[in-house]
């Protein structure tokens, strides 16, 4: 098919203000250094104040937290979730009146089983870093899954021990049944299933450890290609599920995104702003480089960012249309044992949502035995 | 080594886009039409005696369509009067060769064509339009306007039920489209296999249905191969630069993954609903030309309007228009009261005369 570049006439981009080399900052005057929105050229101190802005109207708007609460930060020393850990912080830090009334502790999920066992440098600076900030903060293998209890699966750093986490039990076990459950599993879904198991690692540690509410770095741009990715994979009537605020799919637990409003790119700027260290582990697409377009995650990751670079509000758009949507309401009979979301069929004699069903469908033989491992 | 087709003895010729199934040439043909009668007879798409149009562009789905229903109204006895209609955009080098396919057609499977053009309905035809609008967003013109072309000619035609070729990646594409762009209204009514009521009544529309929602686009290129079908295959000389080529290319891409995906996406676009408290607008009638319409004007008579003033740019963004209307009644009551004429093709003497509050 014929695409903008094969027509002989000029090529058309889509016409987006162009703000001025050295423009002011649209706030007080200043020179501006940074263009957070579209056309918004901001100076530091006024892109620092708008960011903290957002961060504490999306927080308040919810008025889910209560006075004193122990809140669960899900962490994992990437850019999100340093810049949520900074927020946090700052709030708690503030003066009184401003000050955060919940109580964080931190949560990272060591995922190194699936990727060869590389706790490095690079986590030992990452345990430091969460020290010195002074939360308590749980180290948890995402083997530990599989395991019956997770109070013996955790590692605390109440105190300022620094230096390579001691498990009391060897989960060797465990770690070969998971890496069996990935192998079995079509590469394209490799990442999905790697997120439900750590969804439901969270919620099975929140109710062990009675938390009621998570704290999760996803941001706008990730959690607008994760819509339409839902809708590419048949997820469509639950695509809400996945984009608003409070995620209440698990009973009795929140799941939230106070970040959910920020693109990536202002994170960025406002780590790098802050001079804030983030930490790369390994994950799917860095050890499997080639796998960019053989994942339908990845072929929407790429087309969306491509429609974003020459229409800047794509993302956004995608975003509110993800909130226009409503959950699905047909009572709680038809929850699917994998997502755990309701699902819109009313009489089958599957316990699966549409999107599970496929992917079970696709995945080869010894995966389908292993899977009611995964229903708890 | 050969491949044995899936359902009979005979050496596999193609692997079908949509299963990855190995099948003969004739296998895949009976498949594919009792696939379309499957999907006719499960919604119950027809009624007998029902007179059909057939909306015909010469292009690959209008004629695979045609073909197709024409063989299954044969076989199973629909009962069906089948009409074939298009709209002639004015497009030269593009339209008038593609409605040459299309009067083959009418000759060779006997279906009368009726052939409706914009220049007579609208006294534009689009090689004007795009002459006065350049080659970006004319997309918007030529379908709205090919939208209400094929509405009159229905009714001019008196035909109960309007078919269109639209395959399962153009509805793909529409579902990602309508969230790109956050089109929450057509979101939930764009997968639907019938629009329209169904019971007609005076001044509704015609239904319209897709009997090919749920048909791969790479099939019917594959079955007309087979067939043998003339049908005319050159993309729109003016359409490079539209939108929906991304939403295209990235259907492909996807489908290129995992071939089931425009299924999916099919089905996550039947099963979204909007929020209660979603803004949804309101369907009522243009006051000009009585078409169904979300405002006051309908969207062709703002083109049109825009067009007919030399401002056509003017009429495609989205908040000016009520402003601008309101604008142009305002003048023209002014003119009016001053004692010049006003010719009426604003529509500001309906407005008036409905009396409608519309801010």
């Amino acid at each position: 098919m014929a695409t903008c570049n094969d027509n002989d006439d000029k090529v058309e981009t889509f016409t987006t203000a162009k703000p001025k080399l050295y423009s002011k900052c649209v706030k007080c005057g200043n020179k501006a250094s940074i263009i957070a929105r579209i056309k918004d050229a901001m100076c530091i101190g006024c892109f620092d104040a708008y960011y903290v802005h957002k961060f504490r109207a999306a927080l308040g708007k919810s008025r889910l937290f209560l006075n004193e609460e122990r809140v669960l930060l899900a962490y994992s020393g990437g850019i999100n979730s340093v810049s949520l850990l900074s927020m946090v912080k700052r709030g708690l830090d503030e003066s009184s009146h401003k000050k955060l009334q919940f109580l964080v502790d931190v949560i990272f999920i060591d995922e190194g089983c699936l990727f060869g066992d590389t706790w490095n440098s690079e986590n030992i600076l990452m345990i430091e870093n969460l020290t010195t900030l002074g939360f308590r903060f749980y180290i948890l293998k995402l083997e530990s899954y599989l395991h019956p209890s997770l109070k013996l699966c955790i590692q605390t750093f109440d105190t300022l021990t620094i230096g390579w986490p001691v498990y009391t039990i060897h989960l060797e076990c465990e770690k070969s049944r998971l890496l069996k459950i990935f192998e079995s599993c079509h590469s394209s879904n490799k990442q999905q299933l790697l997120e439900l198991i750590r969804y439901k690692l969270l919620t099975k540690f929140a109710y062990e450890f009675g938390y009621n509410k998570i704290l999760m770095g996803d941001n706008a741009t990730r959690l607008s290609t994760q819509l339409l990715h839902g809708i590419c994979r048949g997820k469509g009537s639950l695509a809400n599920y996945d984009i608003t605020f409070a995620d209440t799919r698990f009973p009795g637990l929140y799941f939230c995104r106070p970040m959910r409003e920020f693109l990536a790119k202002e994170i960025v700027f406002s780590v790098n702003i802050s001079k804030l260290k983030y930490f790369n582990f390994p994950n799917f697409d860095s050890v499997n480089r080639s796998a960019n377009k053989s994942s339908i995650f990845h072929v929407t990751e790429d087309f969306l960012a491509e429609l974003h670079s020459l229409q800047p509000f794509t993302t956004s758009t995608v975003f509110r249309t993800g909130n226009k949507l409503s959950p699905l309401n047909t009572g709680q009979s038809n929850i699917c044992a994998l997502c755990m979301l309701t699902h819109e069929y009313s009489i089958t004699n599957t316990t699966l949502c549409y999107s599970c069903q496929r992917i079970c469908d696709n995945v080869k033989g010894e995966f389908v035995t292993l899977l009611p491992i995964l229903f708890m | 080594m050969t491949v044995q087709c899936k359902y009979c003895e005979k050496r596999a010729q193609l692997k079908r886009p949509k299963t990855g199934h190995a099948v003969c040439k004739s296998c895949f043909c009976s498949i594919f039409e009792e696939e379309v009668h499957q999907v006719i007879t499960e919604y119950g798409l027809f009624r007998k005696g029902d007179v059909v149009g057939i909306g015909a562009s010469g292009g690959k789905d209008s004629t695979v369509l045609a073909y197709v229903l024409n063989e299954l109204n044969k076989r199973h006895s629909y009962g069906l009067k089948l009409h074939l209609v298009s709209v002639d955009e004015g497009i030269t080098g593009y339209r008038d060769d593609s409605l040459q396919s299309v009067k083959r057609n009418e000759s060779e499977y006997a279906i009368p064509l009726t052939v409706v053009s914009y220049k007579e309905l609208y006294g534009w035809t689009m090689d004007e339009i795009v002459k006065e609008i350049g080659r970006r967003n004319n997309c918007t013109f030529c379908g709205v306007f090919r939208r209400q072309a094929l509405d009159r000619a229905a009714l001019k035609l008196h035909v109960n039920k309007l078919v269109t070729g639209h395959n399962a990646d153009d509805i793909a594409e529409t579902v990602i489209m309508n969230t790109l762009r956050g089109d929450i209204a057509r979101l939930q009514r764009c997968t639907n296999i019938v629009t329209g009521s169904e019971s007609l009544e005076e001044g509704d529309l015609v239904p319209r249905c897709k009997p090919f929602k749920f048909v791969y686009e790479k099939e019917i290129v594959l079955y007309a191969y087979h067939k043998k079908l003339d049908y005319f295959s050159t993309e729109c000389i003016y359409s490079p630069n539209a939108y929906r080529g991304y939403a295209r290319s990235y259907i492909k891409d996807l489908e290129r993954v995992h071939p089931h995906a425009i299924i999916d996406i099919i089905q996550s676009g039947d099963h979204m609903t909007a929020r209660v408290d979603a803004k949804m607008p309101t369907r009522i009638e243009c006051t000009r030309c009585h078409y169904i319409s979300s405002q006051i004007l309908c969207k062709a008579c703002i083109l049109l309007d825009g067009l007919n003033s030399g401002k056509p740019r003017l009429s495609l963004t989205k908040a000016s228009r009520p402003l601008a209307v309101s604008k142009e009644v305002c003048s023209k009551k002014d003119k009016v009261s001053k004692g010049k004429e006003c010719s009426g093709s604003c529509g500001c003497a309906e407005i008036q005369g409905n009396d409608i509050n519309y801010f």
